[in-house]
């Protein structure tokens, strides 16, 4: 989900507050075709995505690409992102209504299927992680070996100049939006595994997603991949640890990535992005050069 | 129930001035400022519940009743009559309410902005006070204890100002003239600050701020204060709230709420006190139209349905205006400065 977000910042340069509802559709979707029509997971999978790809380019369609026509600002198109996203949430929540489906949770089985060292191990985590690597590997090699995958990594860099070498980059946005539409719809039905699903699933994971997207420097792939895993796993385990250790309540969760944001923007004052000092990139950054000089 | 006309029109310019209160002061910020406060119901729900929690400590001082009750609905009643009873009492409470919820608000826009408001990335302000708004809302949710913020269900039995008025509908009346007053004061206050020489400055922020820094201005310093005024009116707005509907949850402070502010000032015209007033007579007026046709409406779930309608046809509004007239109702209006005014008042004749 947070690699979706990190494609639509660093080629679409658009802080997408409607990407919660790519998760919501996603998450709803996979639950309802499993619990109501009893679909088999892999092709509620594939309607998750398709749907995902389907809200992602109308979004573009009717709302992005007709805003930038007309030179908007970055606010208004932030605004018209957050406009766009209440109101898919909203009609899903008139959906719900008529239907009585608000709050529905999947009746996939997540058993634990073995204990090693106290952590169990469940069959949502056998299925996500192979998952999770094939698709990174995946957007990794069309980013880098594709034509196309290489147009997108030009707008990234520079539009106008893009513009220039003859990059039809109306085409490549769609492009962008599709795999954003497909990442997310999917990463929105993994996560229905394990939570409840309501209209407001995607706004609740949407905190959690630009903590990520912040710590790893807001568009840096491979920094987004750790960033997921070391929001998850502080969450989790610093919120198990406060709990045992001081008794403070669960719901609080949602306090850790927001003091991680905070604390980036306190530590890198100078914006995560900006080209004015040569500290000012995001912490794993760093990481991704020593990787990539690891690899290369 | 009969359709209480009268009513309607005092509820509805109630809240007609809550909303045009935390418009003027969105206006502030986004429209002649250019901050993107996406968390204005923070600051609201604040105000609301600093409000509330202050009143209710007052009176339950000043009757020495035991504070560890504070939830139960027995401190409820308890409160109701003390402020039946004396009017002073109410008053005072409301009053130490409103002055607690603004300062207490204010502080919060200067703490919550401080991360964001020195980042050149602007969008981060917007995103760290979005999400502020949510992580409190949740961390109110689950508090049960100090000072009577009773977790999910909220605080309940504020009483009114003008409790002691023992006609309802009068008493309603006082309420919605004191906030016409309150609202008035505010469009007088925002109105001067936009045609004085600090409003000019805040808009040359808002069009370049790299020129406006150029030119001496402290433009860290400017955003700041504006956070903290525009939160501290947002606070007002929140008590208000809670003094009109008598109490406060958790979950009225939803990020909607924000929105629908923000529909309100693009309606009417950005950096226009003029076009955020119209703005919010508009959206509360159509909010109010869709809520009577909920209840008159013979469909089950209507309430409901039209309840979520609103906020669609809200956004559907919301883009169009973006797409087709992102200069709102009202289009803004050149600054009236004192020599500018001398000049059109007397029509002088320039020296030939």
């Amino acid at each position: 989900m947070a690699v979706g977000l990190t494609l639509t910042l660093a080629v679409l340069k658009l802080p997408n507050f409607a990407h919660a509802e790519l998760i919501t559709i996603g998450a709803y979707t996979f639950t309802v075709l499993i619990d109501f029509f009893a679909f088999g997971p892999v092709i509620a999978f594939v309607f998750s995505a398709v749907l995902g790809i389907i809200l992602a380019v109308a979004g573009e369609f009717l709302v992005f690409r007709t805003l930038r026509s007309r030179r908007a600002t970055l606010y208004t198109l932030i605004l018209a992102s957050f406009a766009f996203g209440l109101i898919v949430q909203y009609s899903i929540y008139i959906w719900g209504v008529e239907n009585n489906t608000l709050f529905l949770s999947n009746l996939l089985p997540n058993n634990v299927l073995i204990t090693i060292g106290g952590f169990p191990i469940t069959t949502l985590f056998v299925w996500v992680i192979p998952v999770t690597v094939a698709m990174t590997l995946l957007v990794h090699s069309f980013l880098n070996y594709t034509l196309i995958g290489k147009s997108m990594r030009a707008m990234e860099s520079n539009l106008d100049l893009s513009r220039i070498s003859g990059i039809n980059t109306k085409r490549i946005t769609l492009i962008t939006w599709i795999i954003v539409g497909a990442l997310t719809g999917l990463g929105g039905a993994f996560w229905s595994m394990q939570t409840q699903v309501t209209p407001d699933t995607g706004f609740n994971v949407l905190l959690d997603i630009f903590a990520i997207v912040v710590l790893a420097g807001l568009t840096s792939f491979y920094g987004t991949l750790i960033g997921s895993y070391i929001i998850a796993f502080s969450e989790n385990l610093l919120m198990g640890w406060l709990n045992a250790t001081f008794g403070i309540s669960l719901a609080y969760q949602p306090i850790i990535p927001f003091l991680v944001i905070i604390a980036v923007l306190l530590i890198r004052p100078s914006g995560l992005l900006s080209e004015t000092s040569s500290g000012s990139r995001g912490p794993l950054t760093y990481l991704k050069d020593i990787l990539k000089r690891g690899t290369s | 129930m009969a359709f209480d006309l009268l009513g309607a029109i005092i509820s509805e310019s109630t809240l007609f001035s809550i909303y045009g209160l935390l418009a003027l002061s969105l206006n502030f910020q986004y429209g002649i400022t250019g901050l993107p406060n996406f968390g204005l119901v923070l600051f609201y729900g604040i105000g609301a519940y600093a409000s509330g929690v202050i009143s209710s400590t007052v009176i339950m001082w000043a009757f020495s009743a035991n504070i560890n009750n504070y939830c139960q609905p027995s401190a409820d009643t308890l409160r109701t009559a003390a402020a039946t009873g004396d009017p002073g009492l109410a008053l005072g409470a409301t009053a130490l309410g409103i002055m607690v919820a603004a300062i207490l608000a204010g502080f919060f826009g200067f703490i919550l902005s401080y991360p964001a408001i020195r980042i050149q990335e602007e969008w981060y302000l917007a995103l760290v006070l979005l999400i502020a708004a949510e992580v409190v809302r949740t961390v109110v949710r689950n508090y049960f204890g100090f000072g009577g913020v009773c977790g999910t269900s909220g605080l309940a039995g504020i009483p009114s100002p003008f409790q002691w008025i023992s006609n309802v509908t009068v008493q309603y009346a006082a309420f919605a003239f004191l906030v016409l007053a309150l609202l008035g004061i505010a469009y007088f206050y925002f109105q001067r600050a936009l045609n004085s020489p600090y409003g000019r400055m805040l808009k040359s922020i808002r069009d370049d701020h790299v020129a406006a820094q150029s030119l001496g201005k402290n433009v860290r310093r400017a955003r700041t204060q504006v956070m903290i005024i525009g939160s501290a009116f947002a606070g007002v707005a929140g008590a208000l709230i809670t003094f009109y509907s008598g109490a406060v949850s958790p979950d009225n402070f939803i990020p909607i709420v924000t929105f629908n502010v923000w529909v309100m000032i693009v309606l009417g015209g950005l950096g226009n006190n003029k076009g955020a007033l119209l703005g919010a007579l508009l959206v509360t007026s159509l909010q109010k139209a869709l809520s009577i046709l909920a209840i008159t409406l013979p469909i089950s779930n209507a309430v409901l349905v039209l309840n979520y309608l609103v906020y669609v046809l809200e956004g559907i509004i919301f883009l169009l205006l973006l797409i087709y007239r992102p200069k709102g109702l009202i289009v803004e209006e050149p600054v009236r400065t004192p020599a500018d005014v001398v000049l059109k008042s007397e029509e002088v004749v320039p020296k030939s």
